[in-house]
């Protein structure tokens, strides 16, 4: 049967890392700042898109407004200039990621970080856009959208690494960013419903696969996060997992358990900037340049 | 102070179920796993899927007025625009209707894979909507005799949340392909089921009828809608055709459309009819010539008491025949049925 192929754009050196697991809680965006922070300072260029309309990921590298919720006024935002009044949207003067996926078309914001860039999330824009798609069935373009964007020559040449944060459901952006990762990164809690929870991602990913006929998307791993080494429960549960033969070769070690150190260290006026920053004998920083550095590593190996 | 000393008893603890998550969520999370890594290019793949997460295709090629609001509510309104044809093509589906509650979707429906976890039917919409009445609208009720059987209780308010519990196998197609041949796709699911033809029906029908009255029960109209797939006065017509099927007339009309030769709208009509006007019918559709033998055979029943039998063959046979008679072994069923058959054959041969 003669069919038409799904054409999958490809990227001659991108890392697009998706962070995902269709359970809430259990760190996705804890985890994405981290792997942002530690990313930059491994010197590379990378670009973070929030794709979760809670926006705390853009958050953390952007001072949001109205409570978070609404990126800022785009520094290249000129009230005077007229080609901002050409533009098909109102009001003018933000970027966020619901403008990407209704217009095709979005300038990434300069953070503090020199060579970090960012695409916000908007939480009542995107929260709009997800209830139209929904009811539209156009979902086929929104999962081709991303891929397609990032394929293009400027974020070819501008960055190395893409890392998308999403937010805990499956919906059409959350195939959108599957479709548009090179690199799939699972977090977990160690307890029943998050690992549960992982077989729908792995169905997600099966999906994924199943459409491309090269460039397959690749698990870097499942990280266990909120780790409590108190709890016999969760101690037994994670060496089940590492001694599965499956899953054994896919865990990464050491285990993420601050998670109130990350949480502390990467609120937006935290002091110092970055957990990265902290003493260097702090167990929260040598834990997350653990888990961080094989991450990373297995990207760009 | 005793029934303590008793619970404590070793080897009468109730083992505890070790902590943590269960290895058979690990082993089925890894299983998952696994297929994803090695996931290829496919086609296609069947998948369970809750009805919500099913969407209708509108632009399919069988002609459907029907819709979901219909099937939710269970029955037409009389106030809509499309009341005669919506009220058949839902008596056509509450037949489908009962055989997938009886047997599931034998067929899967197809689909094409949308984003996450939705899919797009491309076949198989009224298959999905009888799925969708048969869980609202069927119950399975017991009799006396301790058999289910189904029955359709139109239900006011269905329970909405079934929607997201029940699950169909959908065979969903993973890659879209382009409009042409997603039209075609459609149309060859359709055309695969098209209905079986007059003719095959209708031997089945016969043979069925004829299997149900040798264990002493009619056929029901509702026995006819759940497999043949025919509307409720459709099925009325088939009975009737069932219960004049030994009429030399019809049963010769039967024979002629089971092989093709006369339409299925000449045995309506000549079921219809009265005996002279059939007769009437015959001569005007097949000449003159004459009506088949009337031979009726009739079953003699069955007897588990060959003595009886014995005893009846040899007080009404003489001479020669009946020492032969007495020579057969009647207590074997076999010769007993053997020289039972002669006896009459003896029978008529004297009395006529």
């Amino acid at each position: 049967m003669s069919r038409e192929q799904t054409i999958i754009p490809t990227y001659s050196n991108l890392k697009v890392l998706t962070i995902s697991n269709h359970k809430g809680g259990v760190a996705k965006t804890t985890l994405s700042k981290l792997l942002t922070e530690y990313s930059v300072r491994e010197g590379v260029r990378v670009l973070g898109i929030d794709i979760d309309p809670q926006c705390n990921f853009s958050a953390r590298f952007l001072e949001m407004t109205n409570d978070g919720m609404d990126p800022p006024l785009h520094p290249n935002f000129d009230p005077k200039d007229p080609l901002w009044d050409e533009l098909p949207y109102s009001p003018p003067g933000y970027w966020s990621i619901a403008q990407f996926f209704r217009l095709g078309y979005v300038e990434p914001y300069p953070t503090n970080i020199p060579n970090l860039h960012f695409i916000p999330s908007h939480k009542k824009e995107l929260t709009n856009f997800l209830e139209q798609v929904e009811r539209k069935s156009v979902q086929e373009a929104v999962v081709d959208h991303m891929r397609t964007m990032l394929s293009i020559e400027y974020y070819q040449e501008e960055f190395d690494l893409v890392i998308i944060d999403t937010p805990p459901q499956t919906s059409a952006l959350t195939a959108s960013a599957a479709r548009a990762a090179t690199h799939l990164l699972i977090p977990t809690e160690m307890q029943e419903d998050s690992i549960a929870g992982m077989a729908d991602m792995a169905q997600l990913w099966q999906a994924e696969n199943q459409t491309r006929e090269a460039e397959k998307l690749m698990l870097v791993g499942i990280l266990a996060t909120k780790f409590d080494p108190q709890s016999a429960a969760q101690r037994r549960t994670l060496e089940q997992v590492s001694q599965n033969s499956v899953l054994g070769d896919k865990l990464i070690q050491p285990p993420m358990r601050y998670l109130q150190t990350y949480a502390n260290s990467s609120s937006t006026y935290a002091n110092p900037r970055s957990l990265f920053e902290m003493h260097e004998n702090t167990p929260a920083r040598i834990e997350a340049e653990e888990f961080c550095k094989i991450i990373f590593e297995r990207i760009f190996r | 102070m005793n029934t303590e000393s008793k619970t404590k008893r070793p080897g009468v603890l109730i083992k505890r179920k070790p902590l943590g998550v269960q290895s058979g969520t690990i082993n089925r999370v890894a299983e998952k796993i696994a297929a994803a890594e090695s996931a290829t290019l496919q086609e296609y793949e069947l998948r369970q899927i809750t009805v919500s997460d099913i969407e209708l295709w509108d632009e399919q090629p069988r002609k459907f007025h029907l819709n979901l609001e219909d099937i939710y509510r269970g029955k037409i309104l009389e106030s809509d625009d499309n009341y005669k044809v919506k009220s058949e093509q839902l008596e056509e589906l509450i037949g489908l209707s009962m055989s997938i509650k009886e047997f599931g979707i034998l067929n899967p429906p197809l689909a094409l894979a949308l984003p996450g976890k939705k899919v797009q039917l491309l076949g198989g919409q009224r298959r999905v909507m009888a799925f969708i009445f048969s869980i609202f609208h069927i119950r399975t009720v017991e009799n006396e005799n301790q058999e289910g059987y189904n029955e359709i209780i139109v239900n006011p308010e269905p329970d909405m949340s079934l929607l997201y519990i029940e699950r169909i196998e959908v065979k969903v197609i993973l890659r879209r392909p382009d409009e042409l041949t997603k039209e075609r796709m459609a149309m060859i699911d359709n055309m695969q089921r098209v209905d079986l033809t007059i003719g095959d029906k209708l031997r089945w029908l016969i043979s069925f009828a004829d299997r149900r009255e040798s264990l002493g029960k009619k056929i029901k109209w509702r026995d006819l809608i759940d497999t043949l797939g025919v509307s409720r006065s459709q099925a009325y017509e088939w009975l009737a055709i069932v219960d004049s099927r030994k009429d030399a007339y019809v049963m010769e009309v039967i024979k002629k459309v089971i092989s093709n030769l006369v339409s299925f709208s000449k045995l309506l009509e000549i079921v219809k009819a009265d005996q002279e006007l059939r007769k009437l019918l015959h001569d005007k559709w097949f000449g003159d010539r004459p009506a088949p033998d009337k031979i009726s055979r009739v079953s003699l029943g069955k007897t588990d008491n060959l003595k009886a039998l014995r005893t009846l063959v040899l007080t009404n046979s003489e001479g020669e025949v009946k020492d032969h008679f007495e020579s057969i072994n009647w207590d074997n069923p076999k010769n007993a049925k053997k020289g039972f058959e002669e006896f009459l054959i003896y029978w008529e041969r004297k009395h006529g």
